[in-house]
């Protein structure tokens, strides 16, 4: 089995890559995108991020689960982002990413994401400006929304996922 | 010191006292049994007197208090001062429960409340109760909290006067000192006590001064006297001692009046005899001192003394292991097991010799191991049994029933995990035993039985099996009224019931629909709780069978695996996807090829050797959203299965082969996806499901919604 993966919860390592802590609080998140839109969770979040591996479908399980995975001798769920966020079904392709996070409930499980991007640096009042006052019940999985402006200039969303109310979501 | 929940010292105690109060609970219903057994009262005496010290040195009050209090009366008791009454007992069972409450809290972190004075004053009144001797006893003797300061103080004096040794002295002086130095202690008016003098050593006292007074030895007095001063006496340093007197005692004296004071090492509990005997003084101490001596004398024998040094040597070459650490053993060596399997596999991929040699041979070390890790998680199944003589005591009790329990096989031993989960399913079905099986007394004498009904719990190892039983010689089931039952409650058609054998009626009763109370005197409440009972025992992947003759007794019977970490499987093919089906339940393989399917009552039904059995498709069942399910294939093998109480045949695409696997549990996320009872990974690295049949067929059955086929799941 092809399982690459490069941990991405080890702080010193990320410090190595030029992200040092600044007199501001830093947050840093994982960026993903899934159809076209750019999302965000936290990186203390995420436990490692798988290129491919062999799902095995649950007959009669919940449509959001894609089924389960052999992680190094542990079996591990897999939801699909795409359901989650009720958007359209999309197969596994090359850019596809598993997200192993752990839900609230303790349990592992994998997201299924459409690609993962890199690890931003957010400050801290950057993200609380962007926490949104409201909880609005169908949405408790968007922790705010961050303006990003790319390398080419083009501003772009991006999407902060609060694990919480994803746990929620998936628990349904 | 004062209570602190992360004390180490605090988890050792729980976990050897939780011991001897597990012990206690067998112990009090065997004494109700046999009320003069004196070694039995000398083992509960002492069973309570130790973790009466272990609970004072932690400072655990509340238990300290109860202990106290039982532990004097078990002293009365031991003494033949009181005789054993179902009145005592059913305080004892009380305190007994009381510390079980107790215990809990503790293991929680939290120490205990009191019982309150209330009970504890009905178990001081427990000593009032009857006898003569008592009675005396009782006037003299102070509360519980006796050894404290004041009465010492006031007993002191005389007690010197009397020529006592200097030891005494010596050791009534560090005590008063002791005490003044914690007024604290001084203050509280119960246990604390217990720190500073030890009823052994007051028990020391006693010997002593019977020693002294009666027999002059002074070799004798001074030896006790010296480990009475050393704070940290053990009760086993204490029967060194005394056994070492006991020796020397034979040499100055008479062999029959040396041994009495010497050979009580446990009656630590002598408060209530020790005070009294000790303020009028030294002819006082004569007098009374003989009756005591020689019940105690005859209460502690050698061999008892002998076998607790033979316990403490086998104690030194055990060693106390974490659960959770083994089961992570457990789970590395079920690793090392899918290791081996894909070897095995790859092997084929080699022709050379060698490669092959050092596969059989890991092959062979990975058997041994996976027996042997096995092994240490095994316990006796007398872990479950022992609770049960309070069971049936309790329940015959409360029902005015006579029930001898008889336990046979309690020497088997089971995997830990299974000895845990098989407990409540069987103090269910022990109670339904008591409470339904065996007939009121008037009944069963006027069916010509003995008043007393016998439950026989029995375990015994039957190849990579464990089967148990539990059997009444009570009225029995009648197949008949169930037959009748089921049909007035809709699970079954009158045919289908007529067709059913009489074995096939008495599974009724483990069905959801007949555990209510609704039924026919006789068979009322066999149901109740059986489908939960059921349910429990399928889970640990066993099989439950009942069998009963009216007038006769009932049988059922479970076989549950010995363990549950590695579970031999069929490999199956179902839709291009490996599903494992447990080998327990299955039973014939053969070929669908030529077979003639008939469509009975919208159901698939295939005749084997004159028996029609329902024909299930795998593919539909294990079909995913949107996937086309392939017809009937020439290929198609058929796996029968016994689903419960039913033979089923299940059609799959091709079977690989039988394969030792190890179950992974599914996440929580997967809990409520009914028909997989974990999943496996297989010699190639890949993921298995593996089927739970009987959930399976419930979960497409209920889909289609087709009641009447209720029984059959």
């Amino acid at each position: 089995m092809s399982q690459s993966q490069y941990m991405i919860s080890d702080t010193e390592h990320l410090d190595e890559m030029g992200m040092e802590q600044g007199p501001v609080v830093i947050t840093r998140w994982v960026s993903f995108t899934v159809a076209e839109e750019i999302y965000a969770l936290n990186v203390l979040d995420v436990q490692e991020v798988l290129r491919a591996a062999e799902i095995t479908p649950i007959p009669g399980a919940h449509p959001a689960i894609r089924g389960i995975i052999n992680l190094r001798g542990n079996v591990v769920t897999i939801l699909d982002a795409r359901t989650i966020f009720t958007l359209p079904e999309k197969t596994f392709d090359e850019e596809s990413r598993i997200m192993v996070v752990e839900l609230r409930s303790g349990e592992v499980a994998g997201i299924v994401v459409d690609s993962v991007a890199e690890v931003i640096a957010l400050d801290e009042d950057t993200v609380n400006t962007a926490r949104r006052g409201s909880s609005d019940e169908n949405a408790s999985h968007i922790l705010g929304v961050v303006p990003q402006v790319n390398e080419s200039g083009a501003e772009k969303l991006i999407i902060l996922i609060d694990l919480k109310g994803l746990s929620d979501l998936a628990e349904k | 010191m004062a209570f602190e929940p992360d004390n180490e010292l605090l988890q050792d105690f729980l976990i050897e006292a939780g011991e001897l109060l597990d012990a206690l609970d067998n112990q009090l219903v065997d004494l109700e049994q046999a009320p003069k057994d004196k070694d039995l009262l000398n083992a509960i005496f002492r069973a309570f007197h130790t973790i009466k010290g272990g609970a004072g040195f932690l400072e655990v009050t509340p238990l300290v208090e109860v202990c106290h209090r039982a532990e004097d009366i078990f002293n009365l008791l031991r003494n033949g001062e009181l005789s054993v009454t179902p009145g005592i007992m059913d305080v004892m069972l009380r305190v007994l429960d009381a510390l079980n409450g107790m215990f809990a809290s503790l293991r929680g972190g939290v120490l205990p409340a009191g019982v309150g004075s209330a009970f504890l004053h009905e178990i001081e009144q427990l000593a009032h109760a009857d006898s003569p001797a008592a009675a005396s006893v009782a006037v003299a003797s102070p509360p519980p909290a006796m050894p404290s300061s004041p009465p010492l103080a006031a007993v002191a004096p005389p007690v010197a006067a009397s020529a006592v040794d200097l030891a005494f002295d010596d050791l009534m002086r560090d005590l008063q000192a002791g005490e003044a130095k914690d007024p604290d202690v001084l203050a509280a008016s119960t246990a604390p006590s217990s720190d500073l003098i030890t009823d052994e050593e007051f028990e020391a006292l006693l010997d002593q001064l019977h020693g002294k007074g009666q027999f002059h030895l002074p070799e004798a007095a001074a030896a006790p006297a010296a480990k009475v001063n050393s704070d940290e006496i053990t009760d086993e340093e204490f029967e060194r001692v005394l056994d070492s007197l006991y020796g020397k005692g034979q040499g100055p004296t008479t062999a029959s009046t040396v041994p009495p004071p010497v050979a009580s090492p446990a009656p630590p509990s002598a408060p209530p005899s020790v005070i009294p005997a000790a303020k009028p003084a030294a002819e006082a101490v004569k007098s009374e001192a003989k009756p005591e001596v020689k019940t105690e004398a005859k209460a502690e024998t050698k061999p008892e003394t002998k076998a607790d040094g033979k316990a403490d040597a086998k104690g030194d070459t055990t060693v106390r292991v974490d659960t959770e650490r083994l089961d992570f053993i457990m789970n590395l060596v079920g690793e090392l097991v899918l290791v081996r399997n894909r070897m095995n596999t790859l092997k084929l991929n080699f022709e050379n010799e060698e490669i092959s040699q050092v596969i059989a041979t890991l092959d062979m070390v990975t058997s041994d191991l996976q027996g042997a890790v096995m092994k240490t998680r095994m316990q006796p199944v007398k872990k479950v049994f022992g609770r049960f003589p309070r069971v049936v005591r309790d329940t015959a009790r409360m029902l005015g029933k006579e029930v001898e329990l008889v336990l046979i096989g309690e020497e088997t031993d089971l995997d830990k995990n299974l000895v845990d989960a098989l407990a409540d399913p069987l103090i269910h079905l022990v109670r339904n035993s008591v409470d339904h099986g065996v007939e009121m007394p008037d009944v069963r004498q006027a069916a010509g039985k003995p008043t007393q009904g016998t439950v026989t719990l029995s375990a015994a190892q039957e190849g990579d099996h464990i089967r148990l039983s539990i059997s009444d010689d009570g009225a029995g089931m009648n197949a008949e009224l169930l037959r009748r039952k089921s049909v007035e409650k809709g699970l079954l058609t009158q045919e289908a019931a007529d067709r059913l054998s009489p074995q096939e009626c008495f599974e009724l009763i483990l069905l959801p629909g007949f555990s209510t109370k609704d039924q026919i005197s006789d068979i009322s409440g066999r149901g109740v709780g059986m489908d939960v009972v059921k349910t429990a025992i399928t889970r640990l992947s066993g099989t439950i069978t009942i069998d009963s003759e009216v007038g006769v007794g009932t049988t059922i019977s479970i076989k549950v695996p010995l363990t549950l970490a590695i579970l031999p499987t069929l490999m199956v093919v179902v839709s291009k996807r490996k599903y494992a089906i447990p080998l327990g339940i299955v039973s014939e393989i053969f070929e669908m090829a030529d077979k003639e399917v008939n469509i009975v009552d919208g159901q698939a039904t295939i005749i084997v050797r004159d028996r029609a059995l329902p024909l299930y498709r795998s593919n539909q069942w294990l079909a995913l959203p949107g996937e086309v399910i392939p017809t009937r294939a020439p290929t198609d093998l058929v796996v029968m299965v016994q689903v419960g109480a039913q033979l089923i045949a299940l059609v799959v695409d091709s079977v690989i082969g039988q394969e030792e696997v190890v179950i992974k549990p599914l996440g929580e996320l997967l809990h409520n996806v009914g028909g997989f009872a974990g999943a496996t990974i297989t010699g190639d690295g890949h993921i298995a499901l593996i089927l739970d049949l009987p959930g399976l067929m419930r979960r497409n059955l209920q889909q289609r919604n087709r009641p009447k086929l209720k029984v059959v799941a």
